[in-house]
C-alpha cells in the first residue's frame, strides 16, 4: 500500500487514463507532490433548522429527509458564506472515477483548515467509486468564511489498493452533494434489535 | 367645465403612490433575487421607473408655469397623470413577470454559461437568463436598448438633462436582455431542455434580421388566399334568429352570404391581414427551427420530436405555430442537406430519420383551416428562400455528419461508462479539450435513443425502475458535463490570453 506521488498521479490521469478526474481546470497547480487539489462545486444543501426535530437513523424516512433540506445552486465563481459552527453539504466540482486498484482519502487543505474550515469527516473513498464527492463543510472558527465555488478547498490523497476490486453496479452516480442515507443502510438495525431494551409490558 | 370625478391633485398623488409601490416591489424582488439574477436588468427597470417619475414631475412643473386658467391646467395635469399611469402599468406588465421567477431554485444555472456563449456569437453585448414557467411551451423575449428605446419613444417629453443621464446609465447596460423560458417540468432534464436552441434561434433571427429577407410575403396573388376569400364570401351568416327559426335555417338559403353584407375588398383586407400575421409568426418559428437544427444537428430534431409527442404529434397548425408535421418535414430536409441521410451518417441516425420520413407520409401536411392553409402555401412557395437565408447565417457552425461522427462517439463512450463527457484528449500529452454543448447534447440523445442499456447496467436497481433511473442518471451526467465543460473552456480561453 503506497501513496501516489505527482508523477504517478499524472501517469494514471494522462497516460493509462484509468484514473478520471474531470475537469482539471489547471492540472499544473492542482496536481501536487503527493495529492491532487479539488475545488468546491456549485451545489449545496443546508439544513432548515426550524423544521429539524432530530435525525434518528431508525425512524428517518428518505422522503422525510427532503423536508429538512434546502438545496441551492450557485454559478461558478459565486460564493456562499459559512457562519461559525454552521454546517452545509457541498460537493467537489471535479467528478472522480477511481480505478479498482486505487482508493483515496479526502482532506481539508491546510490553508482553509487554518481559517477554521473542515470539509470532510467521512474521508475515505472506495476503489472504483465514481461521482462528485460530497463535502461536509463546517466552520469551526469564530468568524464567517466566504467559500467560492471553484476554490481549491480540499485535496485527494490516492493510495494503491491490493488486490484490485471487481467493479459492481452502484446505487447512484452523484454529481452534487448527497444527504445522509442512513435509513437505506439498515442492515445494522436487525443486529441492534437484539440489544434493544423491551418496553413496559402491555396491560 | 364640470368638476372631474378625480381631481388633478388626486391624479398626481396616484402616480406618486404607484411609483413608490413599484419601487418597493422592485426592492423586495431585488432582495430576494439570488446572486445569479439579472441585476443589471433590475437596474434598468429601476432607472426606467425613476425616469417616468421625473418626466411626470417636469411635465407638472411645465403645466404650472404655463398661462391659462386653473381648470385648463388641472385638465392637463390629469391627462399627464393618466399617461404616466399607463406607462407605469405597461412597465409592470412588461418587465415584472421576468423578475418574479428568477429566485426559483429551478433555474438551470448549469446551462446558462453555455447558452450565453452561443448567444454572444450573434451579439457580444447580450445578457441571457433562463426562467421556468408553468406553460408547456418554451419562450423567447428580448429587450433591445431598453433605456434608449424609452428615450426615443418619448423624445419630446423628456428633459435634456434626463436624456443625458439616461444615456450615461444606458451605456453601462447590455444592449440586449434576453429571457428564455422553459416548462418547469423539464428543469432538471438536460435532454428536454435541448429545445432552448430553438429559442436561441429566435434571438439570432431578430438580432441578424433573417426574417427581413423573407417578410413581408405578398399573398395578394396567391391562389390559396383567393380561394379562402371566395369561401368566406360564400359563407352564410347566422342572423341570431330565435331557436325555432334556427331549426328552420337548416333549409339552405335562409341566411345571407358574407359577400351580401360586406364588400369583397373589405373581406380581402381582413383575410390578408389575418393570413399575413400567421405567415409572420410561422416564418419566425421556422427560421428558429432551421437555425436550431443546423446548430444542434440530430439532437435538436430528436428533442423537438419528443417535445411534440409529449403534447400532440398530429396537432393541427395554429395561428402562432405551424403543425409539428410541417416543422418535422422541413427539419428532415435540412438534416438531409447536412448529409444525415447519406452513407456518411451513422446507420442508427439514418434509420431513425427514415422512420420519421415514413411517418410523415401518413400525415396530411396541408392544414384544413383556410387561413393556415394560405400560410402553408405561402411558406411552401418561399421555402427555398427561407432555407437559404438561414444557411447563409449558419454556415460557420452547422453541425454536419463530420462533426457528429468525429465527436459524438467520445461523448457516448463516456456516458455509457457512467462518466460525464466533460473533456476529451487534446493535442498535448497532458491536454484535455473541453467538449462542446452541441457535442454533449448529441451524445446524450444518441445514448438515450440507441444505447441506454450500458449505462443502465451500471446501476443497481430492480428492473422495473432501472430504465427510469437510467434516464435520471443520464440527465445528471449531462448536466454536470454541460456545466463543467463550459467552465473548462473558459479557463482554457483565459490561459491562452482570451477574455
Amino acid at each position: 500500500m503506497s501513496v501516489l506521488t505527482r508523477a504517478a498521479i499524472r501517469d494514471r490521469i494522462f497516460k493509462t487514463k484509468d484514473l478520471k478526474i474531470k475537469p482539471l481546470l489547471d492540472p499544473e497547480s492542482q496536481i501536487e507532490y503527493g495529492a491532487i487539489n479539488l475545488t468546491l462545486g456549485t451545489q449545496f444543501i443546508l439544513a432548515k433548522k426550524s423544521e429539524y426535530p432530530l435525525i434518528d437513523p431508525r425512524l428517518l424516512d428518505t422522503n422525510e429527509i427532503l423536508k429538512f433540506q434546502e438545496k441551492f445552486t450557485l454559478a461558478f465563481g459565486q460564493a456562499v458564506a459559512l457562519h461559525p459552527h454552521q454546517f452545509a453539504l457541498g460537493a467537489t466540482f471535479e467528478f472522480l472515477k477511481l480505478p479498482p486498484n486505487l482508493c483515496a482519502f479526502v482532506l481539508t487543505r491546510s490553508s482553509f483548515g487554518r481559517a477554521g474550515l473542515q470539509i470532510a469527516t467521512a474521508t475515505y473513498v472506495h476503489p472504483s467509486w465514481r461521482g462528485c464527492l460530497t463535502l461536509e463543510l463546517q466552520n469551526l472558527g469564530e468568524v464567517p468564511i466566504k467559500l467560492y465555488c471553484g476554490s481549491p478547498i480540499c485535496q485527494l490523497v490516492l493510495v494503491e489498493a491490493q488486490p484490485a476490486l471487481e467493479e459492481k453496479p452502484v446505487k447512484s452516480i452523484p454529481v452534487g452533494p448527497v444527504f445522509t442515507d442512513l435509513r437505506n443502510q439498515s442492515y445494522w438495525e436487525q443486529y441492534l434489535d437484539k440489544f434493544t431494551c423491551p418496553g413496559p409490558p402491555e396491560a | 367645465m364640470p368638476e372631474p370625478a378625480i381631481s388633478a391633485e388626486q391624479y398626481s398623488n396616484l402616480v406618486r403612490e404607484r411609483v413608490a409601490a413599484l419601487r418597493r416591489l422592485l426592492l423586495d424582488l431585488t432582495r430576494k433575487a439570488p446572486q445569479s439574477a439579472p441585476h443589471r436588468f433590475f437596474s434598468a427597470v429601476r432607472i426606467l421607473i425613476d425616469a417616468v417619475e421625473r418626466v411626470f414631475s417636469s411635465r407638472c412643473k411645465a403645466i404650472e408655469s404655463q398661462p391659462g386658467s386653473k381648470e385648463e391646467r388641472a385638465t392637463e395635469t390629469a391627462f399627464a397623470a393618466r399617461w404616466t399611469m399607463e406607462l407605469l402599468n405597461n412597465a409592470q406588465a412588461q418587465f415584472f413577470p421576468f423578475l418574479e421567477k428568477l429566485d426559483s431554485p429551478h433555474v438551470p444555472l448549469w446551462m446558462l454559461p453555455a447558452m450565453q456563449r452561443i448567444a454572444s456569437q450573434f451579439e457580444p453585448n447580450v445578457e441571457l437568463y433562463l426562467f421556468p414557467t408553468s406553460e408547456h411551451n418554451f419562450g423567447f423575449s428580448g429587450f433591445r436598448d431598453l433605456l434608449r428605446a424609452f428615450v426615443q419613444k418619448f423624445e419630446l417629453a423628456i428633459p435634456d438633462d434626463l436624456k443625458v443621464e439616461i444615456e450615461e446609465r444606458a451605456a453601462k447596460l447590455p444592449q440586449w436582455f434576453v429571457f428564455l423560458s422553459f416548462p418547469y417540468v423539464v428543469h432538471d432534464s438536460a435532454l428536454h431542455l435541448t429545445p432552448l436552441l430553438h429559442e436561441l434561434g429566435h434571438f439570432a433571427d431578430f438580432r441578424l434580421g433573417i426574417y427581413k429577407e423573407l417578410l413581408p410575403i405578398d399573398i395578394s396573388q396567391s391562389d390559396a388566399a383567393r380561394k379562402v376569400v371566395e369561401e368566406i364570401c360564400q359563407m352564410r351568416v347566422p342572423m341570431g334568429a330565435p331557436e325555432s327559426k334556427i331549426e328552420g335555417a337548416q333549409q339552405p338559403g335562409v341566411e345571407p352570404r358574407v359577400e351580401e353584407i360586406l364588400q369583397r375588398d373589405v373581406i380581402e383586407q381582413q383575410v390578408f391581414a389575418l393570413c399575413g400575421q400567421i405567415i409572420r409568426n410561422w416564418v419566425h418559428e421556422l427560421i428558429s427551427d432551421l437555425f436550431a437544427v443546423r446548430m444542434g444537428g440530430p439532437a435538436y430534431f430528436y428533442s423537438f420530436a419528443t417535445f411534440a409527442a409529449n403534447l400532440r404529434l398530429d396537432a393541427r397548425a395554429g395561428a402562432s405555430h405551424p403543425s409539428p408535421s410541417m416543422r418535422i418535414d422541413l427539419m428532415l430536409k435540412e438534416l438531409s442537406d447536412l448529409h444525415y441521410s447519406s452513407e456518411y451518417s451513422p446507420l442508427q441516425v439514418r434509420s431513425s430519420l427514415e422512420s420519421w420520413r415514413r411517418w410523415l407520409e401518413t400525415q396530411p401536411l396541408e392544414p384544413e383551416e383556410p387561413p393556415t392553409r394560405v400560410a402553408y402555401w405561402a411558406i411552401k412557395e418561399n421555402e427555398s428562400k427561407l432555407v437559404e437565408a438561414v444557411r447563409k447565417h449558419t454556415s460557420a457552425f452547422s453541425y454536419g455528419t463530420r462533426a457528429y461522427t468525429e465527436k459524438v462517439k467520445y461523448v457516448v463512450n463516456d456516458l455509457e461508462a457512467g462518466i460525464p463527457p466533460i473533456d476529451r484528449a487534446g493535442d498535448g500529452e497532458a491536454a484535455f479539450d473541453a467538449c462542446d454543448l452541441v457535442d454533449i447534447l448529441n451524445g446524450a440523445w444518441t445514448t438515450y435513443m440507441f444505447s441506454p442499456e450500458k449505462l443502465e447496467s451500471l446501476i443497481e436497481c430492480p428492473p422495473p425502475e432501472r430504465k427510469l433511473r437510467g434516464v435520471s442518471v443520464l440527465n445528471e451526467l449531462v448536466q454536470k458535463a454541460i456545466e463543467a465543460s463550459e467552465i473548462l473552456r473558459q479557463c482554457h480561453k483565459r490561459s491562452k490570453g482570451g477574455v
